[in-house]
């Protein structure tokens, strides 16, 4: 065996003295972003400062005026019951000066779809929004409801069984409409093979106002043992999942003719990855391997017409030092609220700003349960919403 | 082989004065100097705890803003290379210990019985580009952690026992494992190649 050297260290140390990637890891970009960012922290933090001056101001004027009112006795015995109003009224005052920003900062709808992968997958569906001045679960339900145009429509499960097979698979439809017939939809969406048993299953991976990812298991029955067959996962628009089922290309819905693999598969999914939305393509994997692909990530921003908004308040690093445990977190586009999940509940704050005081609502979530659609409401919606989730999620 | 460097001895130099920064200052300005002349460093040590590119990224832009804003606390015990590379490590260490870090693969979610390699070691594989980063990236975290500091970032055996709160005595232990991890690595890649 070679020994080791100072020949042998100085031809390690001459091959680490580049850096571990052919790329540039530091770039340009990531500067600009850096003091993009630093300008963005320098302009959050302006109105709080002259929030808490205003603050103090009014702090530093009641206790100069209680100072003044401990000195003077005769004016104190005299006016008593005046004073104690008086100071009640001034401590009121500042009091609202100081939850002011709180009260002022809930103005965002968020329409939450979780699922629920413990001993069976269940989804409910959440909608958070003000309510007495701060924000509360003002409708929530079973199943998923996504906002679609100017409706809103349910996803919704069905099971249907022939002589050899089980179903269990979504359709979309609007969601004051009658549910729909499993055995009248069924046998255009599946073709049964007499000859085989087959369970075919779904999840929903992902919902949003126009498209809805899905991930399927095939399994065959052998001699009464499940074989794994086949394992999909794909996305479509929503009144298709109903329809034909067509799934979609990243080039559907970048409206682009790019060439490459990622872009012509079929089988991609909108996945969350540090606190985004991210498209996932599924890779053929080695013929050994029983199931098929694995998935990864495509360097490529989701158009809004797929996840609607989705611009972090924070940095994944930012919120995982603050939140520890967190697995996900999320943003109104107006950053007025900010959700992170982090694991047993979801915690709803304010203005990025307030991540570190207590939330203003916590959530519990079931076990095993993650995120798989977050839609923000703004303006009017956020009473229409409220209003109609109100009868929808019942 | 004497292994106490003399370490960044034109950075440090410029940045001197970094001990007697006031609030007036224009720190941005700094700021920027500090990323031009460490932006590389930071980007590569964060790359290495964490070994991932998109995460590297995210550690940086933390580490700078976390620098931004402790500028006028920096008082010059340390040279600023330890002292960004140490803000360096305790981000990288809070984001590894956050939820964030562990991987969730959908096939698990759909096929719970699926075995797939991960696609952090995949996307390793692809970015790393010399045959001894490959091997330095795959080396247990306390040994690539001296070896790094030492031969990329060139820091003394003091320092490295600063940034990384052990003893020199450890240091130097940790550092001939590590050499002598990568060379049986290595030797171990020629046997099968030939």
């Amino acid at each position: 065996m070679k020994r080791i050297n100072a020949d042998w260290e100085a031809e390690l140390n001459r091959e680490l003295a580049s850096g571990p990637l052919k790329r540039k890891g530091f770039t340009d970009e990531l500067r600009l972003k850096i003091e993009q960012r630093v300008d963005e922290q320098a302009q959050r933090r302006k109105p709080w400062i002259a929030k808490a001056v205003s603050v103090c101001a009014a702090s530093v004027a009641v206790a100069a005026f209680a100072m003044l009112m401990l000195v003077s006795d005769s004016f104190r015995d005299k006016n008593k019951t005046d004073l104690a109003l008086e100071s009640t009224d001034v401590h009121n005052t500042t009091m609202a000066e100081i939850s002011a920003p709180a009260n002022e900062s809930f103005r965002s709808g968020l329409l939450i779809g979780l699922r629920s992968d413990d001993r069976e997958t269940t989804y409910r569906t959440l909608y958070i929004a003000p309510k007495d001045n701060g924000p509360a679960v003002v409708a929530q339900g079973s199943g998923i409801l996504v906002p679609y145009k100017r409706d809103f429509w349910r996803i919704e499960s069905l099971h249907y069984e022939t002589q050899t097979d089980k179903y269990d698979f979504f359709v979309a439809k609007p969601a004051e409409a009658r549910s729909t017939e499993a055995r009248r939809i069924a046998p255009t969406l599946f073709k049964d093979d007499p000859n085989v048993r087959q369970l075919h299953s779904e999840k929903i991976l992902f919902a949003a106002n126009q498209y809805v990812s899905i991930g399927e298991t095939d399994e065959t029955v052998v001699n009464g043992t499940r074989a794994v067959t086949a394992n999909r996962a794909w996305t479509t628009t929503i009144p298709e999942l109903t329809a034909t089922r067509k799934p979609v290309t990243l080039n559907d819905v970048f409206e682009s003719r790019i060439a490459s693999y990622e872009y012509t598969t079929d089988e991609w999914i909108v996945a969350r990855n540090e606190g985004k939305w991210v498209p996932m393509v599924a890779y053929p994997g080695p013929v050994a391997e029983q199931y098929g692909s694995s998935f990864r990530i495509v360097d490529a921003q989701l158009p809004e017409s797929v996840v609607n908004h989705d611009e972090p308040c924070c940095s994944w690093s930012e919120i995982g030092s603050l939140f520890p445990g967190a697995k996900d977190a999320f943003s109104s586009p107006e950053q007025d609220m900010t959700v992170v999940s982090v694991g047993d509940a979801l915690l709803v704050y304010g203005s990025p700003d307030r991540l570190s005081v207590p939330p203003a609502l916590s959530i519990k979530l079931k076990p095993k349960e993650t995120v798989v659609m977050a839609q923000w409401a703004t303006d009017h919606y956020v009473q229409e919403w409220a209003n109609k989730t109100a009868t929808l999620l019942r | 082989m004497n292994e106490v460097k003399k370490v960044e001895s034109g950075a440090s130099e410029n940045f001197d004065y970094l001990r007697y920064i006031a609030e007036t200052t224009d720190q941005k300005a700094i700021l920027r100097e500090l990323m031009t002349a460490y932006g590389d460093d930071v980007w590569n040590y964060a790359f290495s705890i964490c070994r991932r590119a998109d995460v590297a990224d995210d550690i940086t832009q933390d580490v700078f803003l976390k620098v931004y804003r402790r500028l006028t606390s920096f008082r010059g015990e340390s040279s600023v290379k330890t002292w960004l590379l140490t803000i360096t490590r305790n981000t990288a260490l809070d984001y590894k210990r956050s939820a964030f870090w562990r991987r969730v693969t959908l096939m698990d979610i759909i096929a719970p019985h699926g075995s797939h390699r991960s696609a952090e070691h995949e996307a390793m594989e692809q970015l790393t580009v010399n045959s001894i980063w490959d091997l330095v990236l795959k080396l247990p975290t306390k040994y690539r952690e001296v070896l790094i500091l030492f031969a990329h970032h060139q820091l003394s055996m003091k320092e490295i026992a600063d940034v990384l709160g052990i003893s020199v005595g450890t240091v130097k232990s940790r550092l001939h494992h590590a050499r002598l991890n990568i060379l049986k690595a290595k030797e171990r890649g020629s046997d099968e190649t030939d």
